[in-house]
């Protein structure tokens, strides 16, 4: 178990240390080593940024529950979510690191904001979130690092207090009352990032795939739906598969499960309503979803309705529990990545040209900003449609950002007292 | 926008300006950079093309950052003139394929192997071979070439003067391009004669026989536009569709090589609607002149007996290059000599009927005259139905053609002023001379000459001489030897019966072409005919090769000897063209890049060196009369002996030296270039001092409104070499001289292409069922602006071959199939495009393209030296002579295989 | 106060792509990098008809960047490196830009081109690619293009021939030309004459006479984004396939 876990980290550590060099080599060519161009400007960085807030949602979503709905079940595993909720607000400003061409001048968001702008709100909302979760995290462990401190590495015990049993039990109630005083701005903020993140997108007339009031609706359900299966991992890692816990797991898996089906209503929701006018640049988006990414599409709805399936069947089953968190994430992660082609490859400036009896609607080509190819190989500088499929470069930087993460989480769940202690 | 939006504006740049801190404030103050560190030279943009365009070479430190079009010709209509690829020049002058030095061949011929070397080895070297050569073969097996004298008198002279200096055979690039339209001396005794662009502007009608005017005249486009929206109409005929069929109000297309009997179906219309101008053909045209039926010949005036007194008194007034002829008076009822030398007329020649004659030996026969041959032939040959027959793409639409030919006849027949602008594609094609004489017969029916928008164009790259540059071009008045290129190309033609038959005037050296000095050109792509180019240098036929270049093209690469020149924002030269009649100048924006050097000077050191070495007294004691000024030469020959030479110091007298070329042409160029001088073209262009109302280039203003007779000079003929193909001072429709009569080609006639070419080989006609169009490309001048970045980027680096979807479907090929077009003699690579303007039985691909982008192929493998017999009788070099028809070409083309692809 | 703004007329325009190349070469753009495209609408290849045959027509469409006055590039820049001008030039901040690309997501007419590597890298791959044996100009120092630097008058970067890599760049309407009283490269290098530049706010300007007087439309109008660049529908020929552009003004 020991050895298994070691290798683990080693291996988390060697993806994080070959996505770092990834990112240092990104760095040193520019982004040409993605597989971003003009026609198709944003990629794996932007669709893992927008799975990351919906991940990170889930945490505080599912902490703050307990003290706003009163969701007792989910008490034990507080302290796991609200910490994964930390991390993943974390990962999501992380992961938009490499996306930015110039992140040695991202001073200018604090300088220069334009408010305007979604991306500068989005910005203060992920990192209030990430605050937020931080002080969440640390007010459920207060009193047991009072208690027993934190032992850092290399530098030993810190933050430990001499208490006696009142003292303790008196930082615990005062614990409860600040979580509960803090769970009614966590839940909000756990919907605005969802709701700011997707007006990012939602509010760009130019790409129909994304236009519209249903991206934010949909967000937080896919939120909530990824949220308590990480939840649900996070926990099966610290805690274990404890029968007292049944309940808590019973809970994070059932919303993951009606959070799943909901967010796969307004989608195909809003594919009725493309799909009813056959027409236009909305409609050609869905013909695109189902041609072209047809294969992506069958796995998130796939991954999706399995999750869903396997959640209401086997609540109770750690391994299908597991199974289940892994099939949503891997569902709506193709569901995030989806975001994007169909918005970039239905290029906005579009002419109808008509033919004989009919219309046809033209795409006018943007310049790819390479020339590609060679003379033996030529290809095209102009272009309508873009297939993109991440690079080596852009996946080890993905990778790296995501074993970075996990391997914190361990380190953390090391260092903190994520464990309540049994009273 | 109210003032809130400002003020906000205004405090969100204080804002900023506060929030970044000072150092924008500094750089606020030097906002504008020091712009007084750029400074702007004039210049002339002038490759192959007719452009012409000036432009002012942005310089900054020493090199030309961009290019502006000039946009300073005095007639306003004219700004700005330029094109995507004059604009991007700057990556052939800077690019990778600029050459740096002289070079000497070390590997095999065309394998691109060579030694750098300085000028005096790489000048030595070539000196020493041509001397051999010249010695062992006589001086005129060195051939020499230049391409279209208009875009560089200077230079390009000094080749030409060389030349003349020697005895070199001069291949004239004119008739070696094709570019020479066979129907302008036939039927006006002129080289060509065309309207400046402005003029199209005027038109009220314009009909373009297969000129892709939006593509091979950017600069000029425009006035078309014009022309339209002054209510003008403008047609399109071309079995392809193209962007000037899209700007045009009907586009019709026809058969390959059929517009001489479109024109024939619109003279019938015209002819029996009685649409023509009655009065104007008796005055200019030989339609009243009377034809023998027994021999189908004029009728000479000295044959007829009743006129031979008159014809003989009138010989000694009349120039010997004219012949009298005769025409039926029907004031007088009797015969009548028109004078060939004036076009004033006093007598009503009739221009129908049939007359008898009694001639000087007593026999009677029987003539008519030339619009009564005409008429006949016309209405029974050239019916709309059998015209429609012929041009109509599909069977099915015959009636429609029918029915449009008619339509188009009335209003060619009516509306003026007509322009018919025939283009250089059409004509290349083996009956070329046919069609343009069909034309011309609409146009000159229709009385559309002498006027402003009237008139028939053909516009090639800017060819023609413009003034007389004897000074310069020749050494001392010593005239050229001349060859001409199809019959160098097509050796087995010249033992052909029908050569000697009709050959009467066209020299060839006695040895062969031994060594080929060419500059300006690019001919082992562009001239390659049936790979005879590279197989004569490969086989070591070809003893010598020298070019002159600004980079390393193919044929730089076929060379022995490269001698790197410059482009034209590096030199002083003298340009003109025809699309506008304004003389300007080429002046250096910045010094010669590396080592390269002005080609005038690069030819005067081959002179000199050519004549130490031939140790020609005579030669040697005037040889520093090669400079216009000797005193010039003798400085630098000066600092040579005394070690102060420098290269920068040749450049600075080379300059000069242009300099004193362009005055002395322009002193010397008679009435055209009259009170021209170089000091104002230093400012500006200057138009051409046409002797036209407000100087406008209006053809044949002379003949039509002062009744001077046809042609006008052609220069740098003398007007009795030209003159002798219009013997009667008139327009002529009838051709009688024996090679016309014996291929039945007396008037003006279609005939089916390939029938007296390619399907004369067995099985050619079943097998390759395309007519291979090598049209000309947006993206370069013939082979130049081939390997230019821009340009290939906006080409998606392919060359292509455009095939009809239906055609193409019947060889399984698709959109982006990389596929080869062949004949028996070659095959080239290209990627399909399917094009549904295209003709069903068209293949084009662009000319113009480096063997290097076609996987080593050459689009002029499968191009042939055809020689069409009605163009070995006279010889007049660029005039008359024997000229190519590139697109008489069949193909078939199917998907490459086993092609390298990665 | 100006506000700059352009027609082109597409019954003038011949398609011929010139300004395209003189918007490059002014504004040094390196290969693979087009601020101002030509393409023939409906086509797969420049220059070939749409329709069918025999009702065929060719259209060409010059798209430069319409600096829209509602533009969603300034919109969602996030730190206003892009801006629109007092004078209605939407521009971007060389030094400001962190190159998020959210612009180019948000423009709606694909103007924007990022550098995604060095120019001088775009320069050597292009030339490689494109079979050159050396991968860079003779003369090792050339690069064409306006050679100076030009600031706006509160200082911001808005043309340098050596572009930072990682920013965002587009269609300047050649601020460092307009600045100093001198029409845009593509206006000045038309050989078509469609072009026509000026000032909106002026009614006696030449382009607000032209948009006052004829048919003029603009480019995805129903998006609101109200660009400023108009265009002058292509005059329609009897019996052949048309295309439709959109409203009309
Ligand atoms: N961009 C550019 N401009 C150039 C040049 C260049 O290389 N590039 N070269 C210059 C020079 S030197 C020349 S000679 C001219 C040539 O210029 P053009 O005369 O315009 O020649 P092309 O472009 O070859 O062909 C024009 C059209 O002729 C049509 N055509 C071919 N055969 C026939 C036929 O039998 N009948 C009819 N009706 N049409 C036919 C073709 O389909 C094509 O559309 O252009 C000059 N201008
Ligand atoms: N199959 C086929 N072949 C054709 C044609 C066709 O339609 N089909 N068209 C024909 C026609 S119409 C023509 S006009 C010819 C054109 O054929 P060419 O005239 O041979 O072709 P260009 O590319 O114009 O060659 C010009 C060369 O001169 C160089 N050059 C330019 N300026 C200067 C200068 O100032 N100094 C020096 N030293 N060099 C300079 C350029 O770099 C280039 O290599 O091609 C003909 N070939
Ligand atoms: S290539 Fe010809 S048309 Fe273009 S700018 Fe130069 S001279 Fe003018
Ligand atoms: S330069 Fe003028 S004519 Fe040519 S494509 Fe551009 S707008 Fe059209
Ligand atoms: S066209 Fe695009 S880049 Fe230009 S102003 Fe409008 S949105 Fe911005
Ligand atoms: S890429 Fe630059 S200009 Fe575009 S939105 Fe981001 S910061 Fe603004
Ligand atoms: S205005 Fe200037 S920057 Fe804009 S497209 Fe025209 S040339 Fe390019
Ligand atoms: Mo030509």
């Amino acid at each position: 178990m020991e050895k298994n876990y070691n290798n683990i980290v080693k291996g988390l550590a060697v993806v994080a240390v070959l996505g770092l060099v990834a990112y240092i080599y990104q760095l040193y060519s520019g982004l040409i080593v993605t597989n971003m161009r003009n026609p198709f400007s944003w990629g794996l960085y932007v669709a893992t940024w927008a799975f990351y807030v919906g991940t990170a949602a889930g945490g505080l979503v599912v902490s703050s529950a307990i003290y706003l709905f009163n969701a007792r079940q989910l008490k034990p595993i507080a302290r796991v979510a609200a910490l994964t909720a930390f991390l993943f607000a974390m990962g999501a400003m992380i992961i938009l690191l490499p996306d930015i061409g110039r992140p040695d001048r991202l001073y200018n968001m604090i300088i220069h904001p334009n408010f305007k702008s979604m991306l500068p709100w989005d910005f203060i909302v992920l990192s209030s979130y990430a605050v937020v979760s931080a002080i969440y995290t640390y007010t459920l462990m207060y009193p047991d690092i009072a208690a027993k401190g934190v032992k850092l590495p290399f530098y030993g015990v810190v933050g430990r207090k001499e208490l006696t049993e009142e003292g303790l039990a008196r930082l615990r109630e005062e614990s409860d009352k600040k979580a509960k005083r803090l769970a009614p701005i966590a839940l909000p903020l756990a919907i605005l990032i969802h709701t700011v993140t997707a007006w990012v997108l939602a509010t760009q007339f130019a790409r129909s795939w994304w236009y519209g009031g249903v991206l934010a609706p949909t967000f937080i359900s896919a939120a909530l739906a990824t949220g308590p299966a990480i939840v649900i991992l996070a926990s099966l890692v610290v805690f274990g598969y404890k029968d007292k816990m049944e309940g808590t797991y019973t809970l994070l898996a059932k919303v993951s499960a009606v959070s799943a089906i909901i967010m796969l209503f307004m989608y195909y929701n809003d594919f009725m309503i493309r799909f009813w006018w056959h027409n236009g640049r909305d409609f050609d988006a869905l013909k695109l979803v189902f041609t072209k990414y047809i294969f992506l599409h069958a796995v998130e709805v796939i991954f999706i309705l399995l999750s869903a399936y396997i959640f209401i069947k086997y609540p109770k089953d750690p391994k299908k529990l597991v199974q289940g968190s892994l099939s949503v994430i891997v569902g709506v992660f193709a569901h995030r990545f989806l975001l994007l082609p169909p918005a970039y490859n239905i290029i906005p400036l579009r002419v109808p040209v008509i033919m004989h009896n009919e219309t046809v609607e033209w795409s006018y080509p943007i310049a790819v900003g390479q020339i590609r190819g060679n003379l033996n190989n030529p290809e095209k500088v102009f272009v309508a449609y873009w297939s993109y499929v991440p690079s080596i470069v852009e996946i080890a930087v993905t990778a790296g950002v995501m074993a970075f993460l996990v391997l914190a989480f361990l380190k953390l769940v090391q260092i903190l007292p994520v464990k309540e202690v049994e009273q | 926008m109210g003032v809130t939006r400002r003020d906000f504006l205004k405090y969100c740049a204080i804002g900023t300006a506060a929030v970044a801190g000072s150092r924008y404030f500094q750089l606020a103050h030097s906002m504008q950079g020091d712009n007084a560190a750029i400074s702007y030279i004039r210049s002339t943009c002038s490759p192959n093309c007719t452009g012409a365009c000036g432009f002012n070479a942005m310089v900054y430190k020493g090199r030309i950052a961009s290019l502006v079009q000039a946009a300073d010709y005095p007639d306003k209509e004219y700004n700005p003139r330029g094109c995507l690829r004059g604009q991007s020049m700057l990556n052939l002058i800077y690019g990778p394929d600029r050459l740096k030095q002289p070079l000497i061949r070390v590997g095999k011929r065309g394998e691109g192997k060579f030694k750098a070397v300085s000028w005096d080895e790489a000048l030595d070297y070539t000196a020493e071979k041509l001397v051999e050569i010249m010695k062992k073969y006589g001086p005129e097996s060195v051939a020499s070439t230049i391409q279209v004298p208009g875009t560089g008198y200077v230079n390009k002279g000094a080749l030409m003067r060389l030349s003349s200096m020697y005895d070199w055979s001069v291949i004239h690039a004119y008739t070696m391009n094709g570019d020479l339209p066979a129907f302008w001396p036939m039927t006006f005794g002129v080289q060509t004669e065309e309207l400046e662009s402005l003029e199209w502007a005027n038109s009220k009608y314009t009909a373009v026989f297969g000129s892709n005017i939006m593509v091979t005249r950017v600069p000029d486009a425009k006035f078309l536009n014009i022309s339209r929206e002054r209510g003008g109409k403008f047609i399109m005929v071309d079995p392809n569709y193209t962007p000037t069929a899209a700007k045009a109000d009907e586009w019709v297309q026809i058969n390959s090589s059929t517009d001489a009997a479109f024109a024939l179906g619109i003279v019938y219309v015209i002819l029996n609607e009685k649409l023509y101008d009655e009065e104007f053909i008796k005055t200019y045209t030989d339609m009243p002149l009377l034809v023998r039926l027994d021999n189908n010949k004029r009728l000479l005036a000295r044959e007829v007996r009743s006129l031979a007194g008159a014809a003989a008194a009138m010989k000694g007034r009349i120039p010997e290059y004219r012949e009298l002829y005769v025409a039926y008076n029907k004031k007088t009822k009797g015969f009548v000599i028109p004078n060939p030398e004036n076009l004033k007329r006093d007598f009503d020649p009739a221009i129908e009927g049939e007359f008898d004659v009694e001639l000087v030996n007593g026999k009677r026969v029987k003539v008519k005259p030339v619009f009564q041959l005409m008429s006949e032939f016309i209405n029974k040959e050239y019916t709309p139905e059998k015209v429609a027959r012929i041009i109509a793409p599909e069977e099915a639409r015959v009636r429609e053609y029918t029915d449009k030919i008619i339509k188009l006849g009335r209003e060619m027949g009516t509306i003026k002023p007509l322009h018919i602008v025939y283009g250089a594609s059409n004509y290349q094609w083996f009956h070329g001379d046919l069609k343009g004489r069909a034309l011309s017969l609409i146009v000159t029916l229709t009385g559309n000459l002498g006027k402003p928008g009237a008139g028939i164009s053909t516009y090639a790259g800017q060819y023609r001489v413009r003034w007389p540059l004897g000074a310069w071009w020749a050494y001392k008045s010593k005239a050229y030897k001349w060859l001409n290129y199809l019959l160098w190309m097509n050796d087995e033609y010249r033992n052909t019966e029908e050569f000697n038959k009709y050959n009467k005037e066209i020299p060839h050296p006695k040895n062969g072409v031994k060594a080929f000095v060419f500059g300006w050109g690019n001919p082992f792509d562009q001239h390659n005919m049936s790979n005879r180019m590279r197989e004569k240098a490969t086989k070591g036929e070809l003893e010598l090769i020298v070019s002159t270049d600004f980079q390393m093209s193919t044929s730089c690469l076929w060379s022995d000897v490269v001698l790197p020149g410059v482009a034209w924002y590096e030199k002083y030269d003298l340009t003109a063209t025809v699309s506008h009649p304004y003389v300007q100048l080429q002046q250096p924006a910045i010094e010669p890049l590396f080592q390269c050097m002005p080609e005038i000077w690069i030819f005067k050191e081959l002179a000199k060196r050519i004549a130490i070495k031939t140790e020609n007294e005579e030669i040697l004691n005037s040889i520093a009369d090669f400079y216009v000024n000797p005193e010039l030469f003798k400085k630098e020959e000066e600092a040579r002996k005394n070690g102060s030479w420098t290269l920068k110091l040749a450049r600075e007298i080379a300059q000069q030296a242009s300099l004193d070329a362009a005055a002395l042409m322009l002193k010397t160029g008679g009435p055209q270039v009259q009170d021209i001088t170089v000091d104002m073209l230093k400012q500006g262009p200057v138009r051409l001092n046409l002797p036209t109302p407000n100087k406008r280039q209006i053809m044949f203003y002379e003949q039509i409104m002062e009744l001077q007779p046809f042609p006008p000079v052609s220069y740098p003929a003398p007007l009795p070499k030209t003159a002798r193909f219009v013997k009667s001072g008139r327009v002529e429709f009838h051709k009688d001289e024996d090679v016309f009569i014996d291929t039945g080609e007396t008037l003006p006639m279609h005939k089916d292409p390939f029938v007296d070419t390619e399907n004369k080989t067995p099985g050619v006609k079943e097998k390759y069922k395309f007519a291979l169009i090598t049209r000309n490309a947006l993206y370069r001048v013939h082979s130049t602006h081939s390997n230019n970045i821009t340009m290939l980027e906006l080409q998606d680096l392919k060359p292509k071959v455009w095939l009809n979807p239906r055609a193409a479907a019947e060889r399984n090929i698709k959109e982006g199939d990389l596929v080869e077009a062949y004949n028996n003699r070659g095959k080239v690579y290209g990627y399909a495009v399917l094009d549904p303007g295209l003709h069903y039985r068209v293949a084009i691909f662009e000319e113009g393209w480096w063997s290097r982008y076609l996987k080593g192929t050459s689009y002029n493998t499968l191009t042939y030296p055809w020689i069409k017999a009605a163009h070995l009788i006279y010889f007049v070099p660029g005039m008359w002579e024997p000229t190519t028809a590139w697109n008489e070409t069949a193909c078939e083309v199917k998907k490459a295989e086993g092609v390298k692809h990665a | 106060m100006r506000k700059l703004g352009m027609v082109i007329d597409l019954s003038r325009c011949i398609g011929c792509r010139s300004c395209a190349v003189v918007c490059k070469i002014h504004n040094s753009l390196p290969p693979g990098t087009w601020w101002q495209r030509v393409e023939t609408v409906g086509a797969k290849e420049h220059m070939i008809p749409t329709g069918e045959y025999p009702d065929l027509s060719e259209v060409f469409l010059p798209i430069p960047c319409q600096h829209c006055e509602n533009a969603p590039c300034v919109k969602v820049c996030p730190v206003g490196a892009t801006w629109q001008r007092e004078d209605g030039l939407v521009l971007v901040d060389y030094e400001r830009c962190i190159g998020c690309r959210y612009c180019m997501t948000a423009c709606p007419y694909g103007i924007r081109q990022f550098n995604w590597q060095s120019s001088d890298d775009s320069f050597k791959e292009g030339f490689k690619n494109a079979g050159f044996e050396e991968n860079w100009f003779k003369d090792k120092e050339y690069r064409y293009g306006y050679p100076l630097d030009h600031r706006t008058k509160d200082g911001r970067l808005v043309f340098t021939l050596k572009r930072p890599r990682g920013i965002v760049e587009k269609c300047t309407f050649c601020v460092q030309y307009v600045d100093q009283g001198l029409l845009p490269a593509c206006v000045r290098g038309c050989p078509g004459n469609a072009r026509t530049f000026g000032d909106l706010n002026d009614p006696n300007s030449e382009i607000s006479k032209i948009i006052r007087g004829r048919d003029v439309f603009k480019l995805l109008s129903d998006l609101g984004t109200e660009p400023k660049v108009f265009y002058i529908p292509p005059s329609r020929k009897e019996g052949k396939g048309g295309i439709s552009y959109g409203k009309k003004l």
